[in-house]
């Protein structure tokens, strides 16, 4: 049965790297990004085979794929054969440099090939989707009811790349690495607290929302999974995150909650994830700042799992970290 | 020891608030009441029969503008301030709208500015008046609504969004301000007869006057009963309590 996964934020470490692990599982990927242009030529299949750029996923800091160590450890993987993904050969030290350029998850368009056609598990798309900008949550649902009937998976991912604006999780970003090293951070403003909450909570509504109509076919997964952080959980959260973005995730929180109380009746599922990435969860040393790229593709592997699979206990919902664990709310 | 205590109380004109405000003048406290509701005239009347204790100020909590005149007017006017209490709150008419329904976000972003971001930019603003009191008391009124871990609900996103994150906020103060000295309390005040809505409510469990009560007691107190019998409050724990001292989880 053709299975489709949505994912918020499809261009962001994280959601590339989830993207490329359900696609290489046989998925169907489709997803919003800020980070997306418009095509002039909408296409709905990405083409295979040789191509001059990277895909999406294919951050050359964030490898994937069982047991990879690196982008090129991936390269010849059996997991991802080259053409599963519409994936090209780049060098290790070409994509570096386009990636310190700013610009290394840019899709420069790869037109499909006739003579490369796609396989079935290697479709991928991702849409434009600012909610700031009117109008373009609904031509991305309108884009995504043109190619797929049917949404199985709908994965919420509140994490954000530097690129497309949003503040940088990782701790390799000078101000967030200092922050974390002195405990001193910028002065949150209500701007920024407000723009957390969008970002965090009504964003991730809002998507809800108008995709639910594509999730409800009886026979389908209907499964919603919500990436957040332990930085929300308001016991254990701790007291280094920003506290506008702590309050955005506790209240992603409560509205998972209260679709979960919702839905369940109706037959859906629901997990809620912590992938390890936020700045409490990463260590500062210089030497394990350096795997980051390893415990992003490691954690979308878990993910991947986490989302598909069945759960001995549906009638909970969990807070599950990238080892399993379980965090308090 | 200073025998004058200094208190600050947002959305003070009516309900809950109203009551906090009576129950604190009533036991010989100066209090500072934030004041939404110009042509409401309970605050005046009060202001009448206390005039040596409240003084009235202008405070939207929704506002950092707002927020800033009212700590810099109570700074005129003190240089110390003993306990805050959060009490300002708002609910909506939509809260029954079920995600199959069109969400209103305008609204949830008004009860979140209201109810979450609120109590924390007005507790930040106060801070330095705070660190001057002996108290050091910050006080919350948040709801049940907020507890992720007990919520049954299927709808009210904005509020329970609103109330949950608050419980963060406070929690996330708690972490950094109790090595200095601060103490909290977290507030569940029940289902009360208020105008929240902005009409009175009618149909619920409480005066406001019933939940003000054990609710000073809570605030200013350092013990809770149980049992019969006083037990201290662990003040190295954030807790949410209701107004009949059981403890609500996160």
């Amino acid at each position: 049965m053709d299975r489709t996964a949505w994912i918020l934020n499809l261009r962001e470490p994280f959601g590339a790297a989830l993207g490329r692990e359900l696609v290489s599982r046989g998925w169907k990927v489709l997803g919003g990004d800020p980070g997306e242009q418009e095509q002039p030529n909408s296409e709905a299949q990405r083409g295979s085979g040789p191509a001059e750029g990277e895909k999406i996923g294919e951050n050359p800091d964030v490898p994937t794929g069982s047991g990879s160590s690196g982008f090129e450890d991936f390269e010849g993987s059996m997991a991802f054969g080259p053409e599963t993904n519409g994936r090209s050969v780049v060098k290790k030290s070409e994509a570096q440099s386009e990636h310190s350029k700013g610009d290394a998850l840019t899709d420069r368009g790869d037109p499909l090939s006739a003579d490369n056609p796609l396989p079935e598990h290697g479709k991928l798309k991702a849409f434009p989707l600012n909610p700031d900008q009117p109008g373009e949550l609904e031509q991305a649902v309108q884009a995504t009811a043109e190619l797929a009937t049917h949404i199985d998976l709908l994965i919420l991912n509140t994490d954000e790349s530097s690129e497309t604006g949003g503040r940088p999780i990782f701790p390799t970003d000078a101000a967030a690495f200092r922050e974390k090293e002195t405990g001193f951070s910028m002065p949150e403003t209500v701007e920024s607290r407000l723009y957390d909450y969008e970002t965090y909570a009504l964003t991730p509504l809002r998507i809800v929302e108008k995709l639910l109509p594509l999730m409800e076919a009886e026979d389908r997964l209907k499964r919603i999974c919500f990436i957040s952080s332990h930085e929300g959980s308001i016991s254990a959260g701790g007291a280094s995150a920003p506290i506008g973005q702590a309050m955005a995730r506790t209240a992603l929180h409560m509205q998972a909650k209260l679709l979960f109380n919702d839905l369940r009746r109706s037959g859906y599922t629901f997990r809620l994830y912590d992938p390890g990435l936020s700045r409490s969860s990463v260590p500062s040393s210089d030497e394990l700042m350096g795997s980051i790229p390893g415990k992003v593709a490691e954690s979308a592997r878990f993910a991947a799992g986490f989302f598909t699979n069945p759960h001995a206990d549906e009638e909970r919902l969990v807070l599950t970290g990238s080892r399993g664990e379980e965090w308090p709310f | 020891m200073n025998t004058t205590r200094y208190a600050v109380v947002t959305g003070a004109d009516r309900g809950l608030g109203f009551a906090l405000t009576e129950g604190l003048l009533e036991r010989g406290w100066h209090v500072f009441a934030g004041s939404y509701l110009p042509d409401w005239p309970q605050l005046a009347e009060l202001q009448s029969r206390y005039p040596d204790l409240l003084v009235n100020l202008p405070l939207d909590v929704s506002s950092d503008s707002s927020i800033l005149s009212a700590a810099a007017a109570v700074e005129e006017r003190t240089r110390r301030i003993d306990l805050l209490i959060n009490n300002a709150g708002v609910i909506t008419d939509r809260n029954d709208d079920s995600i199959r329904m069109t969400q209103d976000y305008d609204e949830m972003i008004r009860l979140y500015q209201v109810n979450a971001l609120g109590p924390i930019q007005v507790s930040e603003a106060f801070l330095p008046l705070l660190e001057q009191g002996e108290l050091k008391r910050l006080c919350y009124v948040s709801s049940e609504a907020g507890s992720i871990a007990k919520a049954e609900r299927t709808a009210w996103f904005g509020y329970c969004m609103s109330k949950a994150a608050l419980n963060r906020g406070v929690h996330q103060l708690f972490d950094r301000l109790r090595p200095d000295g601060y103490s909290f309390r977290l507030y569940h005040p029940g289902w009360l007869r208020t105008y929240m809505s902005g009409t009175l409510n009618e149909e619920a469990e409480l005066e406001p006057s019933e939940s003000a009560e054990p609710a000073l007691n809570y605030f200013l107190g350092s013990t809770l009963p149980w049992d019969g019998k006083p037990h201290a409050i662990d003040e190295d724990q954030l807790v949410m309590r209701d107004y009949q001292g059981r403890e609500w989880p996160f």
